[in-house]
């Protein structure tokens, strides 16, 4: 038997052409054929909760990943090392921290290194001051599930949350 | 730690959980380091005959039949193994590397199984070189498009009957060395051919 490995390539049948939407870039991406059994998602669930314990989760499946989640829909796995090129081909320009709103998009960085990618959920602001208390991130963690967690609740191996960036077109 | 309670751990499913948040080959491997059983596992693997035995029993679980429906439950740590392998026994690892590569249902293991084999760590001394083939495709496709390399993998019997050691069923073996499908050698001899090819079929 030959086998070709290619897969997420092109000629990879399951795989989405999925384009970024200035530059038409390939990206490539693959979906997985099967999903983690359950006692594999319970048991990531119970990790996920060791590390962030006000995280909810919001969907327990492993069909796609952080960059799948945001960038195509939660139908497909895309690698990280592909987020520096959807953000810029796809228009989003880095904003301030400050200046982050519901529906921006937070990269974490370990090392300089694109590692994690998710939407920003809630800016919980306080009644008395106004300011923003907690920032609740909507992310896939690796292939267990969907959260809502605190910002920084994640992983060491994500770094930090280090760049907001929007697509916004301002009223 | 015995290699068993080490696999133990491996194979569990909450080892899997801890790497599994990984976003990426790198961060799986990195997370595995961590792991007090992978270190153990590393340790213990230094000696030829504890790898062998590893080797044995992860090809063997990558032949169990599991739930069709879900991801080997063991995906994780077939990936860890390989990695561990290459780390202290690369002929070991790409042996492993290529059983995965026929595997079904592996996600993160089939990933490992391609980095080992195309990460510079297959040696022509080690692997004979008409066993695999690395084609890179850069430049393949449209003008600017990411495609990943191939690996070509060979069975054994395949390498034997492309060089004309063994003869494969319907297929016609020539005395010049070269093999067509039947489809292709109608009844009489081709415009290619010459007098001199002499035809064998085996079935």
């Amino acid at each position: 038997m030959d086998m070709i490995i290619g897969r997420g390539s092109q000629r990879d049948p399951a795989a989405l052409n999925l384009y970024t939407t200035a530059n038409r870039t390939r990206i490539e991406n693959e979906r997985p054929d099967q999903e983690i059994c359950v006692e594999g998602l319970q048991a990531g669930h119970r990790h996920v909760l060791t590390v962030s314990p006000t995280a909810r989760c919001r969907s327990l499946t492993s069909m796609y990943n952080c960059v799948g989640m945001v960038f195509a829909s939660r139908r497909t796995s895309v690698a990280t090392e592909h987020l520096e090129v959807i953000l810029s081909d796809d228009g989003y320009r880095p904003v301030s921290q400050e200046k982050a709103m519901e529906g921006d998009v937070v990269v974490y960085r370990r090392n300089n290194v694109p590692q994690h990618v998710g939407i920003i959920y809630q800016l919980e602001k306080s009644l008395h001051s106004g300011q923003v208390i907690n920032t609740w991130v909507l992310s896939t963690w690796g292939h267990l599930g969907e959260y809502i967690h605190r910002i920084a609740e994640v992983p060491n191996a994500y770094g930090d949350a280090r760049e907001f960036w929007s697509e916004r077109r301002p009223a | 730690m015995s290699l068993y309670t080490a696999l133990q751990e491996v194979e569990s499913h909450d080892f899997a959980a801890r790497l599994g948040v990984a976003n990426n080959l790198e961060m799986l491997f990195a997370l595995a380091e961590q792991e007090q059983s992978v270190k153990e596992l590393l340790a213990l693997l230094q000696n030829g005959d504890e790898a062998n035995r590893l080797l044995s029993h992860v090809i063997s679980l990558l032949r169990e039949q599991e739930d069709v429906r879900y991801l080997n439950s063991r995906d994780v740590a077939v990936a860890v193994c390989i990695w561990a392998l290459g780390r202290t026994q690369p002929a070991l690892a790409r042996l492993l590397a290529s059983e995965v590569l026929s595997a079904p249902r592996v996600w993160w293991a089939r990933r490992a199984a391609i980095e080992s084999a195309g990460g510079g760590f297959i040696q022509p001394a080690v692997v004979a070189s008409s066993s695999y083939s690395v084609v890179s495709t850069e430049g393949w496709g449209d003008r600017g498009s990411q495609t990943k390399d191939v690996l070509i993998v060979q069975e054994p019997g395949t390498e034997l009957i492309r060089t004309g050691q063994v003869s494969s069923p319907n297929n016609f073996s020539t005395s010049t060395d070269s093999l067509r499908s039947l489809s292709e050698l109608p009844g009489e001899m081709t415009d290619g051919s010459s007098e001199s090819e002499t035809l064998t079929k085996v079935v």
